[in-house]
């Protein structure tokens, strides 16, 4: 048994081989601070190594260490005997936990906040000294043409990044920003002060439209119905805004000052946040009315609470591809990442993106269906609640599903691939997902696996069909991103970064195992976590990224998985649960 | 040769189909051709059968796509050595299906797994392909006397050309003269009644008996 030791505590311990570095110091110094849940995003649980007895880096610690003697305790697990140092937590501001976040320069953002001096006595008329103090022009608005009820001395002049003023505010007022990812399950929202462009906090909210269906498609749907694009949208709307008030008063600040929001979403979602009818996505060619990037005042989008509000919704692509892959790609090129990228934000619908040296993007987006996320699955857990969360096989040869729970309701998607990955390590089902003979077969033959037997013997056991459900989600997700490869002619890349919250939990090395990753080797895997909210902040923070976005969603090209034959081809192949190499 | 060498060929070709050999499966029904077994009996007592076990098969999870099609795929290049051997009364007879994946839709996988199936059963199966506008299925289902249209949706988004050709089969006062029966990934019972449609099958094999069900076939073989 390797053994660890912890400075500059001078802790020794033994511990079991290809344990997580952070679980070793976690099981002595419980303090050990892992703020997010040891996904590889944050960088607090960075330790320098004296003796190096770690596994090879992640490409997580790639991106946010560089090439240092450092290392993210989460990711590294320890082989050898090691000797590694614990850093004293610099205490920094509001740290994203959701995913990776690169520096962003508050520079050029959407909004810009100018203290002008009134003494009360103007000698020009006052919109003239207004603009030549914000150094903008008059947008003909509301708000502005309020200027009559400037009563107090000092004021603020709002100024858009193109120059116009859009609004006046109280002196002593905060001026807050909030980028929002409008996502088909989950609306995220990341908050920041839009003076400082500082990080104030973040939260999310279950989209409230998935009463009406867990994808996109049941969206369509809905809203062909009469009234249905009414509610869908009123849902949206509610649901932001709920999303604004929650991080707002986790942090005791009035949603009320939020002044900009950026808000990206994949284009169903956001036509119908806008109003727009989405029968056109329902049909060959599958196109939505809006991927252009829009600038509106929230009250014309139907926000109550963030009337006011400067809303800024990026530009999509095309097809399903909406502006939250455009904020993803955003993202990975703050990260600096260069050479051919594979962005896979995976989901329901997995967003697939491939960037050869930021010359060409090619994106597509392929129907994974919920099996992803657990659904259809007879184990299968939605929530995280009560759900195991990762699978893995131990030392000696058992299946051991994490972490412990009473009563746990099923595995989470994220689980289940882990659990797939083990099956075949174990021998328990060959590459074609055949569960091999000698386990249980009920009376119609159906075969099944118990993968977790409870003390007081309640059972969760996996049968040959969810095994199937989840080779054929695996498949459409390989086999889009096979495609893409294919009609790029690249057989090589760089990096892979995996984004979306679902993918936040994935174990890479299983993911690879069975083809849902390409087999790329650990080091140039990235999970980003949620790129696309936090491509989102970057854009309402930093005039390059904006910049970027539009550009990007210009230069993209859209490929249509649907219209392309030799697709189900491709997806049989994908079936098979082994590893698919890519150099 | 004996009766038992001939009753073990067709098992062996059973298992062949059963097992996806089409090479091998050709060759040992060329062999029971020139043998001069009838060509009826190598369809029910071998190709038919492995068919059937691979159905079973297939819905427990046992075989998967692949090992269906590659099955559907020995089965044909058995069929197509004893197809010209047949006669007549035994090739046509039995009822006209008109099958096709809707329009907006280029799917073919699964359409083309039932269409198989459907054949395998004896039917005559008029397969329109992909893309398949709404008032075409109706056109070609007069025209060949069809009893049943088959329409195939793999898209939640193309789901609603289903119900278009229901809607124009009411608005023709047509109705009545087919039965229509819907599948693909994304289609539900539940969407089949919402739309009128008269079956909804799971997959290949439920197709089949849902199909033998609206003839009023229910029971045989």
């Amino acid at each position: 048994m390797p053994k660890l030791k912890i400075l500059p505590m001078n802790i020794e311990v033994d511990v079991e081989e290809n344990t997580v570095l952070a679980d070793a110091i976690k099981a002595v110094i419980p303090e050990f601070p892992t703020p997010c849940g040891g996904l590889g995003f944050c960088g607090r649980c960075r330790v320098r190594v004296i003796v190096d007895g770690l596994s090879e880096p992640s490409g997580n610690e790639r991106v946010l260490l560089g090439g240092s003697r450092f290392r993210l305790s989460c990711q590294a697990k320890v082989i050898g005997d090691t000797v590694v140092e614990i850093l004293k937590p610099h205490e920094e501001h509001k740290i994203t936990v959701s995913g990776i976040e690169p520096t962003i320069e508050f520079r050029d953002p959407i909004i810009r906040a100018i203290e002008v001096r009134l003494n009360g006595v103007f000698e020009a008329p006052l919109s003239k000294v207004l603009l030549e103090e914000a150094g903008g022009t008059i947008h003909v608005d509301g708000a502005v043409l309020k200027l009559a009820n400037v009563k107090s001395k000092n004021v603020r002049v709002l100024v858009d990044w193109s120059g116009r003023i859009i609004g006046l505010r109280e002196n002593r007022s905060r001026n807050l920003g909030l980028a929002v990812d409008l996502g088909t399950t989950k609306i995220a929202g990341y908050l920041v002060d839009l003076e400082t462009g500082e990080s104030l906090g973040e939260s999310y909210v279950i989209n409230p439209q998935i009463d009406f269906g867990d994808d996109v498609v049941t969206r369509i749907m809905r809203a062909l119905e009469p009234k249905g694009l009414i509610e869908l949208r009123e849902r949206a709307i509610a649901g932001i805004e709920s999303v604004a008030l929650k991080t707002c008063s986790r942090e005791g600040l009035n949603p009320k000052d939020i002044v900009a929001s950026v808000i990206v979403g994949n284009n169903v979602m956001t036509n119908i946040l806008l109003g727009l009818p989405v029968e056109t996505l329902a049909k060959h060619p599958y196109q939505p009315i809006l991927a252009s990037p829009v600038l509106l005042r929230g009250k014309t989008v139907g926000f109550n609470l963030l009337e006011n509000t400067l809303i800024y919704m990026p530009p999509g692509v095309a097809g399903f591809v909406g502006s939250d892959a455009v904020a993803d790609i955003v993202l990975v090129w703050k990260l600096g990442l260069n050479g051919k990228i594979l962005i896979l934000d995976v989901g329901t619908n997995t967003e697939i993106v491939l960037i050869e040296d930021w010359r060409r993007i090619l994106v597509t987006s392929a129907p994974a269906g919920p099996a992803v996320e657990g659904a259809h699955i007879s184990i299968g857990a939605r929530v995280v609640d009560r759900a195991f969360r990762k699978a893995r096989v131990s030392s000696r040869g058992e299946i051991i599903l994490e972490p412990s729970i009473e009563n746990p309701v099923g595995l989470t998607g994220s689980a289940l691939i882990s659990l797939l990955a083990c099956l075949l390590e174990k021998n328990y089902i060959d590459e074609g997902g055949r569960i091999v003979e000698g386990f249980d077969v009920d009376s119609t033959g159906l075969k099944r696996i118990t993968v977790y037997r409870s003390r007081d013997g309640e059972t969760l056991s996996l049968t040959q069909l969810d095994v199937r459900e989840l080779q054929k989600a695996k498949a459409a997700i390989a086999a889009g991103w096979r495609t893409i490869l294919e009609k790029a002619g690249t057989n090589a890349l760089d990096y892979v970064v995996v984004a979306g919250s679902f993918g936040s939990s994935i174990n890479v090395e299983h993911a690879i195992r069975i083809g849902l990753l390409p087999d790329v080797g650990r080091d140039k895997v990235i999970v980003v976590g949620n790129a696309a909210g936090i491509g989102a902040k970057a854009i309402m923070l930093n005039g390059e990224c904006r910049r970027v976005g539009e550009e990007v969603s210009r230069k993209a090209f859209y490929l249509n998985l649907a219209e392309l034959g030799e697709w189900e081809k491709t997806w049989v192949q994908s079936l098979f649960l082994r590893p698919i190499k890519i150099s | 040769m004996s009766r038992e060498e001939i009753e073990k060929l067709l098992r062996e070709l059973r298992n062949r189909v059963l097992e996806g050999d089409d090479e091998g499966a050709e060759n040992i029904v060329t062999r029971l051709a020139e043998l001069r077994v009838d060509p009826k009996r190598i369809i029910e007592e071998a190709l038919t059968p492995a068919m059937n076990k691979a159905g079973e098969l297939y819905e427990v999870g046992e075989y998967f796509i692949p090992e269906l099609m590659m099955a559907a795929e020995a089965f044909k290049a058995a069929f197509n050595v004893v197809k010209p051997l047949l006669k007549t009364d035994e090739t046509g007879g039995r009822a006209t299906i008109i099958i096709g994946t809707v329009a907006g839709d280029i799917h073919e996988l699964g359409k083309n797994l039932v269409a198989t199936m459907l054949r395998i059963a004896g039917y005559n199966v008029v397969d329109l392909g992909v893309n398949v506008p709404a008032e075409k299925f109706v056109e070609e289902a007069l025209k060949h006397g069809a009893k049943i249209i088959g329409l195939s949706a793999l898209m939640s988004t193309t789901m609603v050309e289903q119900r278009k050709v229901i809607e124009i089969l009411e608005k023709k006062g047509l109705r009545d003269k087919f039965k229509v029966i819907v599948g693909g990934a994304p289609v539900t019972e539940d969407w089949a009644r919402q739309i009128g449609a008269d079956a909804y099958g799971r997959d290949a094999f439920e197709a089949v008996r849902k199909v033998r069900m609206l003839l009023g076939e229910e029971g045989s073989a």
